[in-house]
């Protein structure tokens, strides 16, 4: 029977038949094992562990012993000692070997085989999990060991190991999202050196305090076990489990190709993870009755928000004909993709609803909570400080962008579109540091909160930190109206772009000479795969 | 298959690597592909073989677009590189077998192709070997079998024979050979010009990302041809023999080469018997007369400059 006339549960059965592990997952790991940098890594850290679990009983028996210090201090240090080592090399390794097979002109054979991105991350991350996993596997045993030493109980050793086995999957995911940017390898290597650095003893920290400061130990013997450590640990599962799909979308969009519409599955995620990270933590604030479990969202998405500014103007503004080939025909189904597909302007203009739903989410919630909850969501003074204050951020890097993008397509159209965000960056930076070295000049004195200046988004924050309410206010209002004259002049000034961007997201019409039928796929994947005779040397 | 390359132009910032490059040929041809270093050859290749985007233009197997579909396209093309990437701790059967699973291959389908190319390849004896420790040579087999693997239609190779001992070049001439009777399409970039002379159908001739010439290797030499170049053997002094040719009507550059005079004869052939009645007539007992074949390396030296961008 045909594949084309097979039922779904045959052609599933096949499917599973014909089941294989992903290639990467197989290269990689074969790769590791033959590794003398992995080998030697695993062989040195189990030759730490044997030497710190012996120092331990030998020196430490006599005065630890009684009183059950042994095995939180072995726990301790063999988890440091693993939790260095992985943290700092698996992401190291992982991300030297992936920039590697990136390097521009020698690109990887990999991504141009018919593997899909998504297939080619996956791999990644399996291959990365599974050495995360052989390196853990080495220290439990002096983990083990150190349980049956006393002074620590098995479900904190579980608990401590889910937690920095997690935060380490997402180190690595980090560590493949930077090697795989589109940025020159010296600026993969500062960035690997701050934020990847950063992260790193974030976590370290994070992992020392959860099971150093008993946060674990203390949850687990809590009286409301159910009612608030089973929801963190859930909540802290479910952001693991986004924050990971966050930098798989991210990871799949820098290897697709730029012909592809790679902004829909990124966009339609990032949309899907602010709207769980919205209801999340307004859920939290809730029933906790904490307002300070918003600050979360504002300052996430708020970073989506505008960080995401900089980022899609760099990128390329025009329509692949693959990218035309999969718009909607119908209107309303188009203007939705509009905002999901390839673009500059559409990633801007996302960009911006995502920002003012979010504060439209959070200005309901405010009404719900003045009305249901004891006490207001926000003082009346703070309010304008709350709403306005933080959207003016999204407002004027929206501003700044399209002046970017003005300055480029004016004064350097045939320069890659990279110095659009260098303009966003200079608008923000040099009026504003000018106007301080000069005022600091010829005053000697140093811009405060009384200033208003209007279209400096740094000024901003000066002015939110005005204590006084009135002018405080009038301040905000001055900065929403400069922010809005702004975004007037710039989309004056793109007025021609605007226009081709969006009368260029049509339908493709394929021209008549090209409507002959593409050729069906070559039968290399088909079990009649022939393939060339042996060469005759005789 | 037709390989059709329409307009390609790529820019690189304000550089134009490659500018309105057209050309075509089909399956069971070896195209050619000539031009100084930085002339874009291996930008145009890479596009070819999806590796990146142009500019401007597309590359249609039959129908089919690379630049609209290339995911389409990449079960059809096979593309070995310069260079093989040296895989960190991984030996050739490793290698060839992740690319047999890239490409979708399974169980005993896979398992069957990678010895099958592994053969073919003349790599079967080196499988276990790490690809770091093999030699220029062997690592352009492990590429070829690599390419194979999958069974592609279209086969693009970029500067093959550089670094290969003479051996291995006629090995791989001999492979290219067998490969196009079997159906397949071959682009290949070499600077090694006279072979390319033997195993080429065609050759396109590219020199700062412009075209100077494309087309069957045979009307290519014909139409680019200014002047026939002839070799003769003569039981005389050749010393005399040079002089007297010098003072021959239609004769150019008559150069001593190894045991035989080599001279240049402007027009159409008949100038040719007209030389060779004066040679006679002045007392040179010629032995040996003969038509010296050009190929494309006269063509690429007649009419390249030796620009780079």
């Amino acid at each position: 029977m045909s594949e084309s006339t097979s039922s779904p549960s045959s052609a599933l059965l096949t499917r599973l038949l014909q089941f294989d592990v992903n290639p990467v997952w197989v290269k990689d790991l074969r790769q590791a094992s033959r590794s003398w940098t992995v080998t030697g890594t695993l062989l040195l850290m189990l030759l730490v562990f044997y030497l710190i679990s012996l120092g331990a009983v030998i020196f430490g028996e006599a005065q630890n012993r009684a009183a059950n210090y042994l095995g939180p201090t072995i726990f301790g240090t063999i988890g440091l000692t693993s939790l260095v080592a992985a943290y700092i090399f698996i992401p190291i390794y992982i991300g030297v070997r992936t920039m590697m097979e990136r390097i521009s002109i020698n690109a990887d054979l990999q991504y141009i085989s018919i593997m899909s991105p998504q297939k080619i991350i996956g791999g990644k991350v399996l291959s990365s999990v599974y050495l995360i996993v052989l390196f853990y596997s080495a220290a439990v045993p002096f983990l083990v060991f150190s349980y049956l030493l006393r002074g620590i109980d098995l479900p904190t050793i579980l608990l401590a190991v889910a937690l920095t086995f997690t935060l380490n999957v997402l180190l690595t995911m980090g560590a493949i999202v930077i090697a795989l940017a589109p940025l020159h390898t010296v600026m993969k290597i500062l960035a690997a050196l701050f934020v990847g650095g950063n992260a790193i003893f974030t976590s370290i920290w994070i992992v020392g305090a959860a099971v150093a400061g008993s946060v674990i130990t203390r949850g687990l013997s809590s009286a409301n076990f159910w009612e608030e450590f089973i929801p963190f640990v859930a909540t802290y599962l479910v952001d693991f489990l986004i924050l990971a799909g966050l930098l798989y979308q991210v990871a799949v969009a820098f290897i697709t190709p730029s012909s592809a519409n790679r902004s829909l599955p990124l966009r339609r995620y990032v949309t899907f993870m602010s709207g769980a990270m919205i209801i999340q933590f307004l859920l939290w604030s809730w029933f906790e009755q904490e307002e300070a479990f918003v600050i979360p969202i504002v300052l996430g998405i708020g970073a989506i928000s505008i960080l995401g500014m900089f980022f899609c103007i760099g990128g390329r503004d025009d329509l692949s004909i693959r990218v035309k080939r999969t718009i909607p025909t119908n209107p309303f189904r188009r203007f939705i993709a509009f905002f999901f597909y390839n673009g500059t302007l559409s990633c801007l203009l996302w960009l911006l609803i995502l920002w003012l739903a979010t504060m439209t989410c959070l200005f309901g919630f405010n009404i719900l909570w003045d009305n249901h909850q004891s006490g207001t969501f926000l003082d009346e003074s703070q309010t304008l400080n709350f709403y306005v204050g933080s959207s003016l951020y999204a407002l004027y890097a929206f501003a700044y962008a399209l002046l970017g993008v003005w300055l480029h397509r004016t004064f350097f159209p045939k320069r890659t579109p990279k110095l659009a965000t260098l303009f966003l960056v200079l608008l923000i930076i040099l009026p504003f540091l000018f106007l301080m070295i000069f005022y600091f000049i010829f005053t000697q004195k140093m811009i405060d909160e009384d200033w208003v200046l209007p279209g400096m988004v740094i000024n901003v924050g000066m002015v939110m930190a005005n204590s006084n309410d009135d002018e405080r206010n009038l301040h905000l209002m001055v900065h929403l109206g400069s922010a809005l004259f702004m975004i007037l002049v710039a989309l004056a000034l793109n007025f021609k772009w605007l226009k081709t961007q969006i009368t260029q997201f049509c339908p493709y019409e394929r021209k008549p000479e090209t409507t002959t039928p593409l050729p069906p796929p070559p039968p290399s994947t088909g079990p009649n795969n022939e393939l060339p005779p042996v060469l005759d040397r005789g | 298959m037709k390989i059709i390359v329409e307009n390609l132009r790529r820019e690189f910032g304000q550089t134009v690597a490659v500018n309105d490059v057209s050309f075509q040929f089909e399956s069971g041809q070896i195209f050619g592909f000539v031009g100084p270093n930085g002339a874009g050859k291996t930008t145009s290749m890479r596009i070819m073989a999806t590796l990146d985007e142009p500019t401007a233009g597309d590359v249609r197997l039959d129908n089919l677009s690379v630049v609209e579909d290339p995911e389409r396209a990449r079960h059809l093309i096979g593309f070995v590189p310069d260079e093989l990437r040296a895989y960190w701790d991984t030996t050739v059967n490793d290698y060839i077998d992740f690319f047999a699973r890239a490409y979708g291959l399974r169980g005993d389908v896979r398992e069957q192709a990678v010895l099958s190319v592994e053969e073919f390849t003349n790599t079967a004896g080196i499988r276990d070997k790490q690809l770091r420790s093999l030699s220029k040579g062997m690592k352009q087999r492990v590429s070829l079998a690599r390419a194979l693997v999958s069974d592609p239609q279209f086969l693009i190779l970029d500067e093959p024979a550089a670094g290969l001992d003479p051996r291995a070049r006629i090995e791989l001439r001999e492979l290219l050979v067998l490969l196009a009777n079997q159906g397949k399409a071959i682009f290949i970039s070499s600077h090694i010009l006279a072979e390319l002379t033997e195993i080429c159908h065609g050759a396109v001739i590219i020199e700062q990302g412009r075209i100077l010439d494309a087309g069957e290797t045979g009307s290519l030499i014909e139409r680019r041809r200014e002047k026939l170049t002839y070799a003769l053997r003569a039981l005389s002094d050749p010393t005399k023999l040079l002089r007297d040719l010098l003072e021959m009507p239609h004769v150019d550059q008559p150069r001593q080469a190894g045991h035989e005079i080599q001279f240049d004869v402007e027009g159409a052939e008949e100038n040719a018997f007209e030389v060779l009645n004066l040679i006679i007539q002045r007392g040179h007992r010629v032995i040996e007369f003969r038509q010296t074949k050009a190929n494309l390396e006269d063509i690429f030296m007649n009419i390249t400059e030796g620009k780079v961008q």
